[in-house]
């Protein structure tokens, strides 16, 4: 018997191990650069619309003119579980930018949820929420301001 | 050296199966960017929302009604321990695992039933590099684990019968009380058949059959249990049947659908049927409107909540088991007594689904692995001759032929008795699996069926592989003998 349960829990072992073998490569691979954004305007060199990956001045990845509720939109590309998100801001200057800003998240039928608020700047501001699936997330702010971030991560 | 080279050879199809799995899987993710779906969790009925996993979990798995709970406990068991991403992992590894262990599950299997070690190899990494079979690996659902621990159920039974030991036997019903109780389909009758059948032909190996069959009953005694405790489980908490919110509403929707519009509206006018038939049974509460029955609550979040925090409907609440009661019950009891043909129409197009691609599915298409895969497994089926309607006629000859052919192989006798006793029960066994699965999801459910074929495609692939084999071994008799002697003088 022991050594039938011996076996079991090694066979066990392997094929996780296995498992881990093959997602690795998989999650390590980047993923997040390819995520695109679009915005309601642009300023400072940036675009409407770019990917993740791309940074431009003082890092940032995107940039909207000193406009009345600017947003951006940011499309993960498929469905996933969301329970949080990171937002990293210029730490160079103009933290109280983009403030309050808002944070939501969509499905496909784009019928976002707000999922956290802050009017508080942040160097890095960590916006946890129940799980969800989602695979736009906008971030927008209702006064008449510039935003621009220097990373959103996705978990 | 003789013995190394028998070695190699007796190990050669797992490490080829093995090594294609590994490569296949690579490839799927690193060139295709296939990655798990653990989106289900979000929004599938069958799950309970993570907020009941994270904050109630052992109490809804208590309540839960028509969902078998250890799918549910798989996902929040790392969901609770874990932050919702590397919970994710956590689960991506274990369903990679779970598909390694099928691949070599099912070549076992095939080289236990005498298959031809090439065709055994070919046939499975067939399987495995097939873009279903990866579309269904990652995706978070109850598929994958049924499929892996079905097979490894008929393993288990053919250990049984070689060896003769209780622990074998132990582990046969153990797997299938597992399976059912990661899929309501199955459950205390499945074990019931295969306990019967056991009983009947129980393993040779002891002195005396009397002992034998007991043996076989005090090995089926704890998974039997476990099973019967979990189907009476909603009748002792809650009053009701398990299953019954979704198999009631289930039967109104094969009914309904099939008849013409014109019957439906009479039905309808004259208040022969409820209006909540023209609603899915687990749809949004809201939907259903004026029809709702205001309850006391319980104290159970998951029998209470209309939506769990985040605004998604709680497809578990108390209220559906009523819905179902005052509405579905009556009506599909009701369609079933003035619509016998229509019911049977829907069950023999079902049972003609069943010949559909493995993505012929309501749910598949809106995954994203879906849309990535399409380029792989559109042209797979053109060439197997999909319809428009999915059917693919490869599979329409196929899974009859097969079918018969394992009947065959059945009432086929072999030379040695204790072969022929293991070979028949093991075949039995699969073949009853095949009969039930398909007896109950065609008898029940109102769509998707080839997506519940998933569950025992392996089956039907042992059995195919098997057919070659035997085909090819007869072919080889037939050329020997008629090949003419060699010349005595030369």
């Amino acid at each position: 018997m022991r050594r039938w349960l011996k076996r079991l829990v090694i066979a066990i072992f392997a094929l996780l191990s296995v498992g881990v073998i093959v997602i690795w490569p998989a999650r390590v691979a980047p993923e997040q650069p390819s995520f695109l954004w679009r915005s309601s305007s642009a300023d400072a060199g940036f675009g409407v619309f770019g990917s993740l990956g791309a940074h431009g001045i003082a890092g940032l990845v995107f940039h909207t003119a000193e406009q009345a509720a600017p947003w951006v939109l940011i499309d993960t590309l498929r469905l996933r579980m969301l329970d949080r998100v990171v937002l990293v801001n210029r730490t160079d200057c103009c933290m109280a930018r983009g403030l309050p800003l808002f944070v939501e998240v969509a499905n496909h039928t784009l019928q976002f949820v707000e999922v956290g608020r802050t009017d508080a700047p942040f160097a890095e501001w960590t916006v946890a929420f129940p799980l969800r699936v989602a695979r736009f997330i906008r971030l927008r702010s209702p006064a008449t301001t510039i935003l621009h971030l220097r990373e959103v991560r996705v978990p | 050296m003789r013995r190394r080279v028998t070695q190699l050879l007796a190990v050669g199809p797992y490490v080829f199966v093995a090594l294609s799995f590994v490569v296949s899987r690579l490839v799927y993710r690193l060139s295709f960017g296939v990655r798990f779906d653990a989106t289900p969790v979000g929004f599938y009925i069958q799950y309970i929302d993570p907020f009941f996993m994270r904050e109630d979990l052992w109490r809804s798995l208590l309540y839960l009604h028509h969902q078998a709970p250890l799918q549910n406990l798989l996902v929040a068991l790392p969901l609770r321990h874990l932050p919702a991403d590397q919970a994710f992992a956590v689960l991506d590894a274990i369903y990679v695992a779970l598909g390694l262990a099928t691949a070599l599950g099912l070549v076992h299997l095939m080289l236990r039933l005498r298959a031809s070690p090439l065709l055994a190899s070919l046939g499975t990494v067939l399987y495995t590099l097939n873009p279903t079979t990866v579309l269904y690996e990652t995706w978070l659902f109850y598929h994958l684990p049924v499929t892996c621990i079905l097979l490894w159920s008929v393993i288990a039974l053919w250990a049984f019968y070689q060896s003769g030991r209780a622990r074998h036997g132990v582990a046969c019903f153990g797997l299938i009380a597992l399976a059912a109780l990661f899929r309501s389909t199955l459950g205390p009758l499945f074990l019931g058949v295969l306990l019967a059948l056991l009983v009947w032909l129980p393993p040779p190996w002891l002195p005396r059959v009397r002992s034998a069959r007991l043996g076989v009953l005090r090995c089926a005694a704890l998974p039997l249990l476990v099973l019967a405790l979990n189907s009476v489980k909603p009748q002792l908490v809650l009053g009701y049947g398990y299953g019954e919110a979704m198999a009631w509403g289930n039967l109104v929707t094969k009914v309904y659908t099939e008849l013409p519009p014109a019957e439906q509206r009479r039905l309808q006018r004259e208040h022969l049927v409820s209006p909540a038939v023209g609603l899915f049974c687990l749809t949004d509460l809201a939907e259903f409107g004026t029809l709702r029955i205001p309850l006391t609550p319980t104290g159970v979040p998951l029998l209470d909540m209309e939506r769990a925090p985040n605004r998604r409907w709680n497809a578990h609440a108390l209220e559906y088991l009523w819905l179902t009661q005052r509405y579905y019950k009556p009506d599909a009891l009701y369609l079933l007594k003035h619509y016998p043909e229509a019911y049977l129409h829907n069950v023999l197009r079902a049972v003609s689904a069943y010949a559909a691609a493995g993505t012929t599915d309501l749910m598949l298409p809106g995954t994203a692995n879906y849309a990535l895969l399409r380029p792989l497994f559109e042209p797979i089926d053109a060439q197997l001759g999909r319809a428009p309607d999915g059917r693919l006629l490869a599979l329409a000859i196929a899974l009859p032929l097969v079918a018969a052919f394992g009947f065959w192989r059945l009432l086929h006798r072999e030379p040695h008795p204790r072969a022929t006793r293991r070979e028949r029960v093991v075949l039995t066994y699969m073949l009853l699996t095949i009969a039930y699965v398909t007896a109950v999801t065609t008898g029940v459910s109102f769509g998707d069926w080839s997506r519940y074929r998933y569950d025992i495609d392996p089956l039907y692939l042992t059995l195919g592989v098997l057919m070659l084999s035997d085909g090819a071994r007869a072919l080889r008799r037939v050329w020997q003998s008629v090949r003419p002697l060699p010349d005595a003088a030369s």
